[in-house]
């Protein structure tokens, strides 16, 4: 993969002074290498990357250990990540010695039942990589600990990472922290833009537009579909968190407390995603199974998706021709964030393994290992200060992601499963049973709204 | 002292038995006994405590919409599968008993689905199912269509079904075939005799002899769709339970409750196991009856 | 037998009421019907062959559509050629390197072949026990065994999870194969056939000096061979294609079954459809293979547990 390319040996040295604030210099640039996906250009234009505002890690390097100890590090299966992840767990190991990190994977489909087993068992991880969303739940459970607050302090948190993390703090404090964040964009396939003779859309109308230029149809059979239908897929996210902001309605109230999905500008914003499978008719639901596997085949123009979908395109299509925009705005610009974020379990909430453990997450959401994360993984720093970085500006297809960056919001799920269970069926009430938008998102807005009270009044 | 020869033939005995019933009582019994337990617990694994609710998980129920779509689902699985697999496995069985060539061959030919894995094959009915796929072209060149198919909350469980009806088949056909082997000759040429119809002598000759293997298949088909759970996992995308959970089973539901929502519902998912339990035990029992009624 | 009269080009169709001392008159008519009796027969018989050809093209046509597929490159699946335009075993090698397949093979062979090795045994020398031995609990122990076919295997699966992890039999051959190794099925089956045993012949072996155990394995037990071989053929297929348990109990990749397997590689082939086509063909083909040399057996033994069960 990278390897090749990247300098280990300057990483170690950096390991080893990791008190130190980083600066970064062209040394370090080398590390972009390890790029699948980044054009050669990109390697070699970057001279120096700009300087970390703020302290690149946490600095946990001075914590001292009473005797050797392994932690378990569970994430699920993402061939990217867990490759370098592989890579990365040696290079720590040497920086902290008498630490031994076991690397537990698993298929992301059996996430909580191998965590739920493995907890039953008496076992289970001492540090998870955890989907946001999920995070309240495993508090609940209390198996989530929370950070410590002397060596991840929440105020440093929030001024050094992009404001979508705050949404992992729970009554003011955090219990996990991500590596990365990652943010949709419109994927559009360049060779059916370029037949039809349109360019990438950038506002509502122009995606309307769009599509019905490039959709093919045989008969009722589509061939190719101008956007894709993959409400499923991102499309749900779409609406709650970009659409209805673009249209002037943030989709609930500041403190979280309540849905505002049935406000006129959310209903509207709903039917407009509606429009493209029902009055344009230039998508179908399930062509190809997904959206991403349409794109990927050269068979949908339009796609929204997010940055990690650059590798694996890069890996399943790699002579696809296509490029990357912020999504089509409207009265506002808005897009939709997420992120995956490794925290303590109660397992190791104290001793040598908190130790250990804190040592670990510190080091996989250090300045270092987020530069090198993006280029491999297709994932966007989560500190703010690293997302400036001429070098992955280069990226032209990075740009449109980092760009949408501060204006990406993070939905607070309480049950991320439900919550995206009720989106799916509020759009399959309308495009499959013909009921009308405003019942059909009440109702989903009603289940969700319902779960939300049921939250807060156990934490009040 | 020695033992008297009945005596130690009773040894024996136990001694046979001792390891089938030890598992029994260890694999079969007490988990049975423990799921009622559990279905009165609030039971989530990873929680710190487990506490008893009573009965609160089936008062859950009650009001749980998708557990009556479940259980709706599960019911449309056997009432329309069941019969739809008897007659069409009947007719088959009953046109392979007048072949005179070949039966051997289309024996193979039905048979083949069987003993295939139902995984696999829900993936490939999946496959021809899709909108693009291979049902469609078909039907398009006759001008019809294009279906949505395991897309439409109305077409999605039919479509199932008919996987399974067609995985189910050769089974169904094969003890057919038995029973109406065992007719006796005799009974249909004496009706020939009498110058019944055919139909006549299916009514009145070959249901009533093949009654046994009608209830048998009937039972055993009732029950094993009652726990449909492979094909809706493997045709549906992302192992949900299709378009606004139109064809979530109740195995399916029990499933995702215990072992993939976040937290856990144990005890409601074992609660849900109970009912399907009565089910299949009221059935169990209606079984018993016809059978004595048949032997009386 | 004798009341029937056969038409030498009609074998075992019988037809009624055509006998030799009709007048002759009557005859010529009556042959003449005969004919075109004849007729409409071989008419309705050309047309039965052609629906149950017609039935058994839809039976296999899957399969056929299934390694068509396979053969296709990625760019070629969605057409609809029976012949691929471009045939590839390259989708076969993708899913070999992408995945443990032969480990899963070898898995589900262990736990089925182990599985059937001891529904053979315990449940023969169960029903064996409960057909011809009488001693105080005997019946009891057999409802309590016969009342558990009642409860449904998904009932199980929560508590049997929850025993594999306190014993930590997850993610073990035991772990899949424990909930299956005796079954109460086998038990009733095995019981009805060893009832049909003549007692005379175990007591004179019992005169012989044989002790019990040798009664069963060397006389009981071979008298029974077809039923066993019925119960073998019926608990393999059942656990070779096991799904829902297999699914909980495993963690980790190389410990998977085929069919757990193959839902895994499916759902994260992100839909290319020619590589989960390959996975599928190489999870039944052999199986295929395998039935077509011994089909005789193994439909002949589904069709005696059924019919006794």
């Amino acid at each position: 993969m990278g390897s090749s390319e990247f300098d280990p040996k300057s990483v170690l040295r950096r390991a080893a002074d990791r008190r130190s604030v980083l600066k970064y210099g062209a040394a370090s640039a080398g590390a972009f290498g390890a790029s699948r996906w980044l054009g050669a250009s990109a390697q070699d234009a970057s001279p120096a990357a700009s300087p970390v505002d703020g302290p690149a890690d946490f600095g946990t390097g001075s914590l001292e250990l009473s005797g050797d100890v392994t932690i378990q590090y569970w994430q699920y299966e993402l061939a990217a990540k867990t490759q370098l992840v592989e890579e990365l767990i040696p290079e720590f190991e040497e920086a902290n010695p008498g630490i031994t990190v076991e690397h537990v994977n698993f298929p992301y489909d059996d996430f909580r039942q191998q965590v739920a087993a493995a907890v039953q068992a008496g076992e289970g991880p001492d540090v998870l990589n955890v989907y946001y969303g999920w995070i309240p739940a495993y508090v609940q459970q209390q198996f989530l600990v929370p950070l410590p607050q002397d060596i991840f302090p929440a105020e440093v948190i929030r001024d050094a990472y992009f404001p979508t993390v705050q949404v992992a703090e729970v009554e003011g404090e955090y219990y996990a922290l991500p590596t990365a964040v990652r943010t949709l964009a419109l994927f559009y396939n360049k060779d059916i833009l370029e037949a039809a003779g349109v360019e990438p859309p950038s506002n509502w109308e122009e995606l309307v537009e769009v599509a019905k230029a490039t959709v093919q149809k045989e008969g009722d059979n589509f061939e190719v579909v101008g956007f894709t239908w993959d409400i499923g897929g991102q499309g749900h996210n779409w609406w709650r968190e970009a659409l209805n902001r673009q249209n002037g309605q943030i989709p609930y109230t500041d403190d979280r407390r309540e849905l505002l999905w049935t406000e006129p500008e959310c209903i509207e914003a709903f039917e407009y995603a509606v429009s493209f499978l029902t009055e344009h008719g230039v998508t179908q639901a399930g062509f190809q199974t997904d959206g991403a596997t349409a794109f990927a085949a050269g068979k949908a123009a339009l796609h929204i998706d997010g940055s990690y979908r650059l590798g694996s395109l890069a890996i399943d299509a790699p002579d696809l021709n296509y490029g990357v925009v912020p999504l089509p705005e409207h009265k506002e610009k808005a897009s939709f964030a997420s992120f995956w974020a490794n925290g303590i379990t109660r397992n190791a909430a104290e001793g040598d393994k908190l130790i250990a453990s804190a040592k670990w997450i510190d080091f996989l959401s250090s300045a270092e290992v987020q530069r090198r994360w993006t280029p491999a993984i297709g994932e966007l720093p989560a500190r703010q200060a690293l997302a400036s970085d001429p070098a992955l500006l280069e990226n032209e297809k990075l740009v449109a992601f980092i760009e949408s960056l501060p204006y990406s919001y993070a939905t607070f799920f309480v049950n991320e499963s439900t919550l995206r269970q009720a989106v799916i069926d509020a759009f399959d009430q309308v495009v499959l049973n013909g009921v009308d938008a405003e019942t059909a998102v009440a109702e989903a807005e009603a289940q969700v709204q319902e779960e939300l009270d049921e939250y807060f009044a156990q934490l009040d | 002292m020695s033992l008297s020869l009945q005596r130690r033939r009773w040894l024996w005995g136990y001694a046979f038995i001792a390891i089938p019933l030890f598992f029994f009582l260890f694999v079969r019994i007490g988990p049975t006994i423990y799921a009622f337990w559990m279905s009165l617990h609030e039971w989530d694994p990873i929680a710190l405590d487990r506490p008893y609710i009573g009965l609160e998980n089936f008062r859950t129920m009650a009001d749980d919409e998708t557990f009556w779509k479940s259980l709706r689902n599960t019911w449309i699985y056997v009432g329309v599968g069941v019969p739809a697999g008897l007659i069409i496995s009947l007719l088959i069985a009953l046109g392979l008993q007048r072949m005179i060539r070949y039966t051997g061959f289309f024996r193979v030919l039905y048979f083949l689905p069987y003993i295939t894995s139902l995984v696999a094959v829900g993936w490939v009915w999946r496959w021809m199912y899709m909108p693009n796929g291979l049902f469609n072209d078909i039907l398009g060149w006759v001008g019809l269509g294009p279906y949505k198919w395991l897309g439409s909350p109305d077409m999605a469980i039919y479509s199932i079904i008919a996987t399974t009806v067609w995985h189910g088949l050769g089974f169904q056909v094969v003890i057919f075939l038995a029973g109406l082997e065992s007719i006796p000759e005799d009974y249909l040429a004496a009706a020939s005799v009498d110058g019944a119809s055919g139909w006549q002598k299916f009514r009145d000759i070959v249901v009533p002899q093949i009654n046994p293997t009608l209830v048998f298949l009937i039972v055993t088909g009732v029950i094993s769709n009652l726990q449909v759970f492979t094909q809706i996992r493997a045709m549906s995308s992302g192992g949900t339970g299709g378009p606004l959970d139109s064809t979530i089973s109740m195995v399916l539901y029990v499933y995702q409750e215990a072992f993939q929502s976040l937290p856990s519902h144990m005890g409601y998912a074992s609660a849900m196991t109970v009912v399907l339990f009565l089910m299949i035990l009221a059935i169990t029992i209606f079984q018993l009856k016809v059978l004595q009624r048949d032997t009386e | 037998m004798t009341t029937k009269t056969y038409f030498p080009d009609e074998p075992g169709v019988p037809l009624a009421g055509v006998t030799n001392d009709d007048a002759a008159a009557s005859r010529r008519t009556a042959m003449a019907r005969v004919r075109r009796d004849q007729r409409r027969r071989r008419v309705a018989r050309i047309a039965l062959l052609l629906i149950l050809l017609l039935g058994g093209l839809a039976m296999i046509f899957p399969f056929v559509w299934m390694v068509v597929s396979s053969l296709k490159k990625a760019q070629d699946i969605y057409t609809l050629s029976l012949i691929p335009p471009d045939p590839t075993l390259g989708n076969y090698t993708e899913v070999l390197q992408r995945t443990s397949y032969i480990r899963w093979f070898l898995n589900s062979i262990i736990v089925a072949g182990i599985t059937t090795l001891s529904v053979a045994f315990f449940d023969s020398l169960a029903g064996y026990t409960l057909a011809k031995f009488r001693f105080p609990g005997s019946t009891a122990i057999f409802l309590l065994i016969l009342s558990t076919l009642m409860v449904p295997t998904e009932m199980l699966v929560i508590p049997w999870y929850m025993m594999s992890i306190e014993f930590n039999w997850t993610d073990s051959y035991w772990g899949i194969m424990f909930p299956g190794v005796i079954s109460a099925f086998g038990v009733f089956l095995m019981r009805q056939f060893f009832m049909g045993l003549p007692n005379e012949l175990i007591d004179a072996a019992r005169l012989d000096g044989f002790s019990e155990f040798r009664i069963f394995w060397k006389i009981g037990l071979p008298l029974v061979k077809p039923a066993v071989a019925a119960l073998c053929i019926f608990t393999f297929l059942g656990n070779w294609n096991a799904y829902i348990w297999p699914l909980i109990v495993i963690r980790s990749d190389t410990m998977r079954t085929l069919p757990v397997g193959i839902a895994f590689f499916s759902s994260e082939a992100q839909s290319s459809f020619h590589l989960i086509m390959a996975a599928a063909s190489l999870a039944t083909v052999p199986v295929i293979i395998i039935f077509l040399i011994f089909q005789r057996h193994i439909i002949k033994g589904i069709a005696l547990a059924g019919l006794k069960g």
